[in-house]
């Protein structure tokens, strides 16, 4: 029997359902989906407001000022395939509502071995830095502000750097353990930095406008610490634990396994609220496997998702990274056959546009997205 | 003036049809078919004016297919399958033939949906390895491993077939 049974077998299967016409109820149904992303939006943009004008006058301890850039993406990559179907129009009928604005906007940060990246969709990949000595551990300890203007690593002679996106100048913060691999600084979403001084020391934060650093109640135990609002995550604080830890109690308010199935996680490399709940971009290996070492795991191979006090895949295909979420989206990187693409995500986990990366980023591993 | 409801209509009323037919072995269910082209066409409908000449089938079959083996999608209706089959005569109607079309369905409805996905693209679309891989946005290793899989399970639950699974993946 050839392939062919298979196929007869498929048809006729097949056959049984009948044509119905969909084109009426698809163009309702569109419509009441604009509708809602619309009122989604608005809502959002209300509360982003708010927020904003909020955490302005109370909270911003940042830089401030600084403009993000933000390009207009290419159109939705969609492979060619014959159709004799009538083209859809470039132009907008009348009267017809704007659809909302779905494209990835912001910008992407990397790292190579000795450099940090940045790519904006619609421009080529511009080096931002390249370390002139291996003791800036760009790879393994940079990270990006939440406002794209900053970059902090640690140097191993035992300085936390910083680096102004914006004129390039690179100053030494301040003193913090020597070959600090496994406490890489973190950002808090009001451009504060959490790092400390001394090995199995309090952690703190470093405030750039102050310049001084305030040392937080608690010693965390982990590494390579995530902050999602006022809560630290590291993996730690036992074994094949994620731990989170509030920055202003103190307290662990999170401690979940990162055995999940047959995988475990070795490092949060991204942390974000997702559309249905908390999201770790995790580097994973067998469950069974040998664990990590204090150096960042960079893959982000894997989706765990916070679900009550257990951590579930969410099981996504060829991740090789996970970034954070837009406006309710969630923006992953993913191979291909020949390099990597973003996908921008609904809620529903349906791509909604994906991008090729451009030439000169194969070999950089992302660790940042910002709206 | 373009008239994008009367493009997009006469674009849902052409592709429909091989839609519905692959939709209802992946989902195993007329119902569920029915609203999983519905929704891949009302994206398609929202996204008319930026997708590129000529695309919109490939869209289309693209966002149906990602509906289905999304990770997250949150499902209004379980999956199920009916234990008759629709009265409309096939091809081959007789009791055998109606007795191994319900295996078939069983059996695929008891592949994953990445495998079930697949096993449709793969062997109901006639799509090879890379043309499956670029539908579902996963690499042609990662086909290779779902084909190889399902059909060792569709091998198990359907013995007259496993001639027809050598050297398939």
């Amino acid at each position: 029997m050839s392939t062919e049974r298979l196929r007869d077998i498929l048809r006729n299967s097949a056959d049984e359902m009948d044509a119905v016409d969909l084109a009426a109820s698809a163009m309702k149904q569109s419509r009441q989906m604009t509708v809602r992303r619309a009122a989604v939006g608005a809502t959002l943009a209300v509360a982003l407001l708010a927020g904003g004008i909020f955490g302005a006058a109370n909270f911003w301890k940042g830089p401030g000022g600084g403009d993000v850039d933000v390009a207009e993406s290419a159109s939705p990559s969609v492979s060619a395939t014959t159709s004799a179907s009538p083209a859809p129009s470039g132009s907008q009928r009348a009267g017809e509502a704007a659809p909302p604005k779905e494209h990835i906007e912001g910008t992407f940060y990397y790292v190579t071995s000795s450099a940090l990246m940045s790519w904006t969709p619609g421009s080529a990949p511009r080096t931002l830095f390249t370390a002139g000595s291996s003791d800036d551990d760009i790879l393994g300890t940079a990270n990006v502000s939440p406002d794209g203007r900053y970059a902090a690593w640690n140097n191993m002679k035992g300085k936390l750097r910083l680096l102004d996106l914006n004129s390039g100048d690179v100053r030494d913060l301040m003193d913090i353990p020597t070959s600090e691999y496994c406490f890489d600084p973190a950002w808090t979403s009001d451009g504060r930095i959490l790092t400390h001084k001394e090995q199995g020391g309090r952690a703190g934060l470093y405030d750039i406008d102050a310049r001084s650093f305030t040392e937080l109640p608690m010693v965390m135990q982990g590494c390579h610490p995530r902050i999602v609002g006022s809560t630290a995550y590291v993996i730690g604080g036992g074994v094949d634990k994620i731990s989170g830890y509030d920055l202003g109690t103190g307290e662990v308010t999170t401690q979940v396994s990162t055995v999940v199935g047959s995988r475990r996680a070795l490092d949060i490399t991204a942390a974000f609220a997702g559309p249905s709940g908390l999201i770790f971009a995790v580097t994973t290996n067998d469950a069974d496997g040998t664990r990590g070492d204090v150096g960042r795991g960079l893959v982000g191979d894997s989706l765990f998702e916070l679900r009550g006090n257990k951590c579930v895949d969410l099981d996504v295909e060829s991740m090789d990274g996970g970034f954070g979420a837009q406006n309710g989206l969630m923006v992953l990187r993913q191979k291909t056959g020949g390099g990597h693409r973003v996908v921008l995500q609904g809620g529903d986990g349906v791509p909604i546009e994906t991008l090729d990366e451009p030439d000169g980023l194969g070999e950089a591993y992302a660790i940042a997205y910002n709206p | 003036m373009p008239d994008i409801a009367a493009e997009f209509t006469e674009f849902a009323r052409t592709n429909t049809p091989s839609l519905l037919r692959a939709a209802y072995l992946i989902t195993g269910d007329g119902h569920l078919a029915e609203d999983l082209v519905q929704t891949a066409l009302a994206r398609t409908h929202r996204a008319w004016r930026r997708i590129e000449e000529g695309n919109a089938s490939a869209y289309t079959r693209k966002i149906m297919y990602h509906l289905q083996v999304s990770w997250w999608r949150r499902r209004k209706v379980n999956e199920q399958l009916s234990d008759t089959i629709a009265d409309k005569p096939t091809k081959g109607d007789s009791a055998e033939d109606v007795a191994l079309q319900l295996t078939v369905r069983k059996a695929l409805m008891g592949l994953s949906k990445m495998q079930r996905a697949v096993v449709v693209l793969r062997f109901f679309e006639d799509r090879d390895v890379a043309e499956t891989a670029e539908i579902l946005a996963c690499s042609t290793g990662t086909v290779k491993t779902h084909t190889f899989r399902a059909l060792g399970q569709l091998r198990k639950a359907l013995p007259e077939l496993a001639d027809s699974m050598k050297g398939s993946v």
